[in-house]
């Protein structure tokens, strides 16, 4: 046993990587369904009402699967992050981990462990929409796709690497889940605000509908922003740790 | 009533404070260990015993004082020792003896000193209380550490749990020093050769246990086989480290003393010169409990 081991076990004896990939793969699949049968839906609810709507595109089924996975999904990735990442949450848990190996060695595995749990749960998803969407609607650049779906996983590492700043806020897994979905939104609002938004890590939020319709060239300076935050918050999560007490 | 510091000690600390914003947890400690001892360290409900604990496994942080710790591997046990509940207790030892670097078939071994061979491979969600801190206890020890730091290994536990946990300690003499934390007096007083009195931070007695129950002032209690003569009590009543002799019935009287060497060098003399038949001469140990509540009073 060690601590990357623990870290595997982590996600599948708790079960936690079969609901990542659960809640990413039901809105996979009816992402496409949902925008194939939008207006067949709508004209039966509406009763005799003319809903005028253009023909689906299979962009919306990758868009509609989008929507979902950035709330639910993404809310999911985040609590199973924190459960792993909150170090200190139990004192005697952290007593036993922290007199036997340092805070780096502690941590590598449980971010990295973190972020491939979420990124395969988003990856199955991202999946299920796009045959969903190539049987129903029609075909998609795939070359777009898998750099929409690269962008999505850069953001789960930026989410996990928001999950490891609260941590060194708050002890609680519940708080720090907590604490980074409230910046994730925050941030997610903040990017509503084209200028700004450019720039934030936002920006990579369900960017895959986008990417696949416009390509990627618009993301360089939100991926400078985001490499640089991922790679800011490890030190400065190592010093705030290395003072606290348990 | 502080004794010597010893020759060698393992933990030493100097006017050691902790202060949590207006509580002072810690009010000048100065502790001292000796090498190979088994150290009890007692006092009451936030004496402040895990708060000097996390100091010397190096959780917290003193806000002022120094620290002195010769150990090169410590293992230390919280007051709660918890696990990941879907792991087994196997893998809760096989993690801690590959963090320390111990080979791996000392996992088996530890599990069966802890009294947990049969349960090794449930998951520990479902363990007692009692088990979890025998797994923890586990876990501490397979490091083989010259030094261990328990908070409270005994508390919460039922009798045959402490006696378990009381006997892995008897064991572990001799094999590296032991300081460990309780309120359970007589648990202290069985298994620990040395101890530290704490109370509201601040250490009201350092030293050997067996110092510390026969204290400056005892009793002996000698039964004869004869009434006691009363040129006998008066002989006793003469000699300058007699501080009372009372009668418990015609044979028997205790006799207070106020220097214990030179009743221990006299006090047979004394009777013989009497020519009294003698059954017994007992000393009589003040339990840890009556010294512990006279000092923490
Ligand atoms: N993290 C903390 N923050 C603030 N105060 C604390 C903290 N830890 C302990 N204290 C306070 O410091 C004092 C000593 O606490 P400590 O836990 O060290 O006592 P203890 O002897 O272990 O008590 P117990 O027998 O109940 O375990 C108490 O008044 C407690 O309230
Ligand atoms: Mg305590």
């Amino acid at each position: 046993m060690n601590l990357d081991r623990l870290e595997r076990i982590r996600l599948v004896r708790t079960r936690r990587i079969w609901v990542l990939v659960g809640v990413y793969v039901f809105f996979g699949v009816l992402g496409p369904v949902t925008a194939r049968f939008l207006p067949e839906l709508l004209a039966g609810l509406g009763q005799g009402v003319p809903v005028e709507l253009p023909p689906p595109t299979p962009i919306d089924g990758i868009a509609q699967f989008n929507g979902n996975a950035q709330q639910l999904g993404l809310l999911a990735a985040v609590f199973v992050a924190a459960a792993a990442v909150a170090l200190d949450a139990n004192r005697g848990m952290a007593v036993f981990l922290r007199t036997r190996a340092t805070v780096p060695e502690l941590l590598g595995p449980r971010l990295l462990w973190a972020w491939i749990g979420a990124v395969v749960g988003y990856t199955a998803g991202a999946w299920a929409a796009w045959g969903g969407t190539v049987l129903l609607l029609g075909s998609i650049p795939l070359d777009r796709f898998l750099a929409g779906l690269a962008l999505e996983a850069l953001y789960l590492g930026f989410a996990v690497a928001m999950v490891l700043l609260a941590s060194t806020y708050v002890r609680s897994t519940a708080a720090v889940g907590g604490i980074a979905v409230g910046v994730l939104i925050v941030l997610g609002i903040g990017s509503l605000y084209r200028p700004v938004g450019v720039w934030l890590p936002s920006a990579l939020a369900g960017a895959i509908d986008a990417v696949v319709r416009d390509g990627i060239s618009g993301y360089w300076r939100s991926v400078v922003v985001t490499v640089g935050t991922i790679v800011a918050t490890w030190p400065i999560a190592l010093r705030r740790l290395s003072t606290r007490e348990i | 009533m502080i004794s010597e510091p010893p020759a060698s000690t393992v933990v030493a600390t100097d006017g050691l404070v902790k202060r949590y914003g207006s509580v002072t947890a810690l009010d000048g400690v100065s502790l001292a260990v000796p090498a190979g001892s088994v150290y009890g360290l007692v006092g009451p409900n936030g004496a402040g015993k895990t708060t000097l604990l996390g100091i010397l496994a190096g959780l917290r942080r003193p806000t002022s004082g120094s620290v002195r710790v010769d150990a090169e591997e410590i293992g230390v046990l919280p007051d709660t020792p918890t696990f990941d509940k879907w792991l087994t207790g196997r893998e809760v030892v096989e993690l801690a003896a590959s963090l320390t670097g111990a080979p791996a078939d000392r996992s088996a071994v530890v599990l069966r000193d802890a009294g947990l061979t049969a349960a090794a491979d449930r998951r520990v969600g479902g363990y007692s209380r009692g088990m979890l801190q025998r797994l923890g206890l586990a876990g501490s020890v397979v490091g083989r550490p010259d030094l261990l730091l328990l908070d409270e290994p005994a508390a919460a536990l039922d009798p045959a749990g402490r006696r378990e946990v009381l006997d892995l300690i008897t064991r572990l003499r001799g094999q590296a020093t032991v300081v460990f934390s309780s309120h359970i007096l007589d648990d202290v007083q069985e298994v620990s050769d040395h101890v530290g009195i704490l109370a509201e931070g601040r250490l009201r007695y350092q030293g050997s246990l067996a110092d510390l129950l026969v204290g400056e002032r005892t009793r002996y209690r000698v039964e004869l086989g004869t009434r006691a003569p009363e040129r006998l009590v008066a002989a006793l009543g003469r000699q300058r480290w007699v501080a009372e002799v009372r009668p418990v019935d015609d044979a028997t009287f205790e006799v207070e003393v106020t220097d214990v060497d030179a009743a221990e060098r006299s006090l047979v003399e004394v009777l013989a010169r009497a020519e009294v038949p003698v059954r017994s001469i007992v000393p009589h140990r003040r339990s840890l409990e009556e010294v512990f509540l006279e000092l923490t009073a």
